[in-house]
């Protein structure tokens, strides 16, 4: 099976549980708007940083064929309508957009909030990562966090019904699609605890998965 | 005024509408930022020498990323995705548009202008010339127009869903023919068109997502 064959049957497997999983209110993760700029600048350093290290590794090639510091400078002001493949501009995209959002719900951004620095890393990648080897691109500005909003939305709420169903591989697999529901933000406990007696020293640990 | 200055103003304008918070109910908008998304089918008719008086039928999908002014309009950047069949060609459409939306009680219509690329992918038999020049696809581009018009609902769950039906108008302008070197995708030809049009009908149903 390749790997479009995949995506396809993960979004429409996604989208027939996310209506029902809407219905579902377990594990909904804490919300906030009163973020200050020093929150905001760390969580849109981590989005940037993280963008750079996947473009490095997953583009090594094309930059080496293609890219400049020309490029880099030039790029920025040509913006236009590329000519990538459906696969780039349509599930590629997506899912990087799906893990912006997602990443900033698990740091408690609200849907509007999430979407909205969704976007700004959007506009981040296709205007100072991107131009190393290409224009920044109409489709990619636009599909990017939007298509990703609406995948990050369905994802989420799957994962979260799948958690709050309490059975292994359910959570399993909520791990699995939405990876960063494990982050703290969502309804779950870590508890730590340093044990010391004559004989031993340790530190006892409880998490609920 | 062009497609990036639209872009510009309307990402502004985004940036300004975190506050907005009221409840939103198909007969009653609140101000703000709004995205609907939703899927459906379309038919098109291509006018041209080589797909001349051809229908294509075909899914789509549409997202509509809208800043609601007020109770009654709304400025939108909006993206439908539509698939069409026709013969060896599967042709992948993509309307980029900036629109107006206008509601009358429970019912909106709405009016839109942009450019859209539209990519045939040959699927079956790849003509001879194209094989002989490593041509992967084809890529038009061009203005599109259109307008729609459809009817909000509100469940008891207190979901905001839609159905709109949609027609559009396409001028395909110029045609690349898109080879590829590695991964990148590169243009080997471009050329002007004449007289090469679609109109499409389509119907949608979705969501208000939030």
């Amino acid at each position: 099976m390749n790997s479009r064959k995949l995506i396809l049957i993960l979004c429409i497997f996604t989208w027939t549980f996310a209506a029902q999983a809407a219905k579902e209110r377990h594990y909904l993760p804490v919300e906030r708007e009163d973020f200050t700029a020093k929150e905001k600048l760390l969580n849109f350093s981590i989005v940037y940083a993280a963008q750079w290290g996947i473009y490095y590794l997953t583009q090594k090639q094309a930059i080496k064929d293609h890219g400049s510091l020309e490029n880099y400078y030039t790029n920025p002001f040509r913006v236009r309508f590329d000519n990538d493949s459906f696969d780039y501009n349509i599930f590629q995209h997506t899912l990087s957009g799906q893990f912006y959002y997602l990443f900033y719900r698990s740091q408690a951004y609200t849907e509007k909030g999430a979407f909205f620095w969704s976007f700004m890393s959007s506009l981040a990648f296709e205007f100072t990562i991107e131009t190393v080897t290409e224009n920044p691109s109409f489709q990619d500005i636009y599909q990017t966090p939007v298509f990703g909003t609406v995948a990050g939305i369905g994802i989420e709420r799957l994962s979260r019904y799948l958690h709050g169903t309490n059975n292994f591989f359910a959570h399993g697999l909520a791990y699995l699609i939405n990876p960063l529901s494990i982050l703290p933000n969502f309804s779950r406990a870590l508890i730590a605890m340093p044990t010391v007696t004559k004989e031993s020293a340790g530190i006892m640990a409880y998490y609920e998965f | 005024m062009s497609f990036k200055v639209y872009l510009l103003l309307f990402t502004l304008l985004c940036g300004r509408t975190l506050l907005a918070s009221t409840i939103f109910t198909p007969e009653s908008w609140s101000k703000g930022l709004h995205l609907l998304a939703g899927g459906g089918m379309n038919t098109s008719y291509y006018t041209s020498l080589g797909y001349q008086g051809k229908i294509g039928l075909g899914l789509n999908f549409k997202t509509d990323l809208g800043y609601y002014l007020n109770d009654r309009w709304a400025l939108e950047l909006s993206s439908t995705v539509k698939f069409n069949k026709l013969h060896d060609f599967l042709v992948w459409d993509t309307l980029f548009t900036f629109g107006v939306r206008y509601r009358v009680r429970d019912f909106f219509i709405r009016t839109f202008y942009g450019r859209a690329p539209t990519v045939f992918y040959s699927i079956d038999n790849t003509p001879l010339q194209f094989e002989e020049r490593s041509v992967a696809r084809l890529q038009y581009d061009g203005p599109v127009m259109g307008f729609g018009f459809g009817q909000m609902y509100l469940t008891d769950g207190g979901t905001n869903w839609f159905i709109e039906l949609t027609a559009t108008y396409q001028d395909l302008e110029r045609v690349s023919l898109i080879g590829l070197k590695g991964e990148v995708p590169v243009v080997i030809e471009q050329s002007r068109q004449e007289d090469t049009k679609i109109l499409g009908l389509i119907a949608s149903v979705g969501v208000l997502v939030f």
